[in-house]
C-alpha cells in the first residue's frame, strides 16, 4: 500500500517536473518574441536624459532594461501635445490604412465570389496570375506601378498608394478560401428567394464568410499600417507620408520621444488583434492554396 | 513623358509592356531594339550579381531557420495545449507590430555601441556578416515564425489523438513519435510553409531599409536595393532587366515548390 502510493507521488511528480520543464521552453521564447516591444513600453516611460544614455550616440550605461530609473509620462505628454508632427502623421497613416483596408474587403469579397463561385473560361488562369503577382516583392512591379501612377495623373497623391492597395491579390486570395467552402446548394436556394444579387451577399455570402472578412480587414490593416516601400516610390512630398516611414526620420531628430512614438504606433493593431483574435487565427490558418 | 502619348488608349496594358519593352531597348531617347543585350549588361554587372548572391545567401539560411524554429515551438505548443492559447499570442503579435515601431530597439540590441556587441567584438573581430546581416536574420525569425507557428499547430491539431495514444502502446520514444508520425503528416503543411517564407524572405527589404536605408552594407545589398537604387536614378533599362530575371527566379522557385509539394500532397489547386 505504502510502495504503491510513493510510486504513484513520484510518477506524479516526474509528470509535473516535465510539464514545468516545457511549460519554461515554451515562456523563454515567448519572452524573447515580446521583448522588443515590452522594451518599448518601459523606453516610453524613462526620461529623456535616461534615454539618452541608454540608447543615444554616446551612451554610457549602454544595456537595454525594461525597468527605467525613474518613471515618467513626459514623453507621452510632448508626443500628443507639443510634437504636431508626430500627429499628423499618425493621421496620414491612419486615413491611409483605413480607406485601403475597408474598401479592398469590399473589392476581394465581390472578385473571390467570383473567382470561388463563378465558372468562365480561363478564371483559373487569371487567378493563378493573382497568385503569382501576391508572391513577387514589390520591387518587381514598381515601375508598371509608377508609369501607371504617372499616366493616370496620380503621382504624388494618395491615390497612388491606395488604388494599387486596393486592388492587391492578397485579400482576394485569402476570401476565395472562405467563399470556397459555402455550399452551393445554399447559395441557389438564398439566389431563388432573393431579388437582387445584392441580397444574395447580405443574406448568404456576407454571413457565412464573417470571420474570414474580419480577418481580412485586420491583417490588411497590420500590412498596410506597416507599408514601406510604396510611398518611397510614389510619394514626393514628405508632408503626405504615413507614419512608417516618417517616425524613422522623427525618432533620429527628436530620441527624447523615440520610444513613445513606437508604442502609439503599435497600439491600434495591437487593440484590434485583441479584439478579432479568434478571427485572425483562423483567417491565417485558412491560407492554404 | 512624350513616349507615351501613341499608348494613351491602352492605358492600363501600357505599363506592364512598357515594362518588357525598355528591357529590349538600348535607352529612352534612341530605343534602338537590342535584344537580350540588356540581360548580359545586367547579368554580367558586378553589384546586381552580388545583390542575387546576397538575396539567396540570405533567403537560403533564413528560410530553413524559420521553419524549423518554429516547427519545434508548434509541438512544444501543442504539447501544453492548456497554456498554449495565452503564449501564442506573443508569437503572434510580432507579424501585426509595424517594422518602424521596433526599429530603435532592434538598433539598441544589436548596435554597435551594445554592451554586448562590444564586449564580443573586443574578443572576436565581428565581420560584417554579423554586424549587419545576423540583426536582419533576427527580424527576419522574429516577424515571421509566429505565422508558421500557427499553421504548423493547425496542422498538428488535425492529426488525430488516437495515432499518438496507440504510439504509447507501443512504447514509441518521443523522437520516434514525431519523427515517423507528426513529420509525414505535416509534410503538406511544411512544404507550404517553406514557399511562404521564401516569398516572405524576399519582403525583408521594408526591414534592411527601415534599419540601414538605401545603401546598406555590402553583404545586405539585396536585389530589392539595386532595383530601387536604380529607379531612383531613372535607369529604366537596368531596372526592368533586373526586375524580370528576379521574378523569373521567383516563379521558378515557388513553381518547384508546389510541384514538390503535389507530389507529397493531394491537390494544391483546387
Amino acid at each position: 500500500m505504502k510502495k504503491a502510493v510513493s510510486q504513484n507521488l513520484k510518477r506524479n511528480l516526474r509528470r509535473s517536473l516535465k510539464n514545468g520543464i516545457l511549460a519554461i521552453m515554451i515562456i523563454i521564447p515567448s519572452i524573447i518574441f515580446l521583448f522588443p516591444v515590452l522594451a518599448s513600453i518601459a523606453g516610453s516611460f524613462m526620461t529623456s536624459s535616461e534615454i539618452s544614455y541608454r540608447y543615444g550616440e554616446n551612451a554610457i550605461k549602454n544595456y537595454i532594461t525594461l525597468i527605467p530609473d525613474r518613471i515618467t509620462i513626459n514623453q507621452y505628454y510632448i508626443l500628443l501635445i507639443e510634437n504636431y508632427r508626430y500627429l499628423n502623421m499618425f493621421w496620414n497613416s491612419f486615413k491611409l490604412t483605413f480607406i485601403i483596408a475597408s474598401v479592398h474587403t469590399v473589392v476581394a469579397v465581390l472578385a473571390a465570389y467570383v473567382f470561388a463561385k463563378v465558372n468562365f473560361k480561363g478564371r483559373d488562369t487569371i487567378f493563378f496570375i493573382y497568385i503569382v503577382v501576391m508572391m513577387m516583392p514589390f520591387q518587381v512591379t514598381l515601375l508598371p506601378v509608377y508609369i501607371q501612377a504617372r499616366l493616370l495623373n496620380i503621382y504624388d497623391t494618395w491615390l497612388a498608394i491606395i488604388l494599387p492597395g486596393i486592388f492587391a491579390p492578397f485579400g482576394v486570395f485569402l476570401m476565395r478560401q472562405f467563399i470556397k467552402y459555402i455550399p452551393d446548394e445554399f447559395l441557389e436556394a438564398v439566389a431563388l428567394e432573393s431579388n437582387s444579387v445584392l441580397d444574395l451577399f447580405r443574406i448568404a455570402v456576407i454571413p457565412a464568410a464573417k470571420p474570414g472578412i474580419i480577418a481580412l480587414m485586420v491583417l490588411n490593416f497590420a500590412e498596410n499600417w506597416n507599408m514601406v516601400e510604396q510611398p518611397i516610390i510614389l510619394l514626393e512630398d514628405q508632408l503626405k507620408y504615413p507614419l512608417s516611414i516618417a517616425l524613422n526620420s522623427i525618432i533620429e531628430r527628436s530620441t527624447n520621444i523615440a520610444f513613445a512614438g513606437s508604442v502609439v504606433y503599435m497600439i491600434p493593431i495591437i487593440i484590434l488583434y485583441f479584439y478579432f483574435e479568434e478571427y485572425i487565427i483562423s483567417g491565417l490558418t485558412s491560407m492554404k492554396f | 513623358m512624350d513616349i507615351y502619348a501613341n499608348f494613351k488608349l491602352k492605358k492600363h496594358v501600357a505599363p506592364f509592356i512598357f515594362s518588357f519593352y525598355y528591357a529590349l531597348i538600348d535607352n529612352t531617347f534612341n530605343k534602338k531594339f537590342v535584344g537580350l543585350d540588356n540581360f548580359i549588361r545586367v547579368l554580367s554587372n558586378k553589384y546586381y550579381r552580388l545583390a542575387l548572391k546576397n538575396t539567396f545567401r540570405f533567403t537560403g539560411i533564413a528560410v530553413p531557420l524559420v521553419v524549423l524554429i518554429s516547427f519545434l515551438l508548434a509541438v512544444l505548443l501543442a504539447s501544453q495545449h492548456k497554456i498554449s492559447h495565452v503564449f501564442r499570442t506573443s508569437f503572434i503579435i510580432p507579424i501585426l507590430i509595424p517594422s518602424a515601431s521596433v526599429v530603435m530597439i532592434w538598433k539598441a540590441i544589436f548596435g554597435k555601441n551594445n554592451f554586448l556587441v562590444e564586449a564580443l567584438s573586443s574578443i572576436f573581430t565581428l565581420g560584417d556578416n554579423l554586424l549587419y546581416e545576423f540583426p536582419v536574420l533576427m527580424f527576419f525569425l522574429w516577424k515571421n515564425t509566429g505565422f508558421n507557428v500557427i499553421l504548423f499547430l493547425a496542422g498538428l491539431m488535425s492529426i488525430p489523438r488516437e495515432i499518438y495514444e496507440s504510439c504509447d502502446v507501443e512504447g514509441a520514444r518521443w523522437f520516434q513519435k514525431h519523427f515517423y508520425v507528426t513529420f509525414p503528416l505535416l509534410l503538406p503543411t511544411t512544404f507550404f510553409t517553406l514557399i511562404i517564407s521564401t516569398v516572405n524572405s524576399f519582403k525583408i527589404f521594408k526591414e534592411v531599409y527601415l534599419l540601414y536605408g538605401s545603401y546598406p552594407s555590402e553583404v545586405i545589398y539585396f536585389v530589392q536595393h539595386y532595383m530601387n537604387n536604380h529607379f531612383n536614378k531613372l535607369n529604366y533599362q537596368n531596372l526592368t532587366t533586373g526586375a524580370i530575371i528576379f521574378a523569373l527566379i521567383v516563379y521558378i522557385i515557388v513553381a518547384l515548390g508546389y510541384r514538390l509539394e503535389n507530389r507529397f500532397s493531394r491537390g494544391v489547386w483546387n
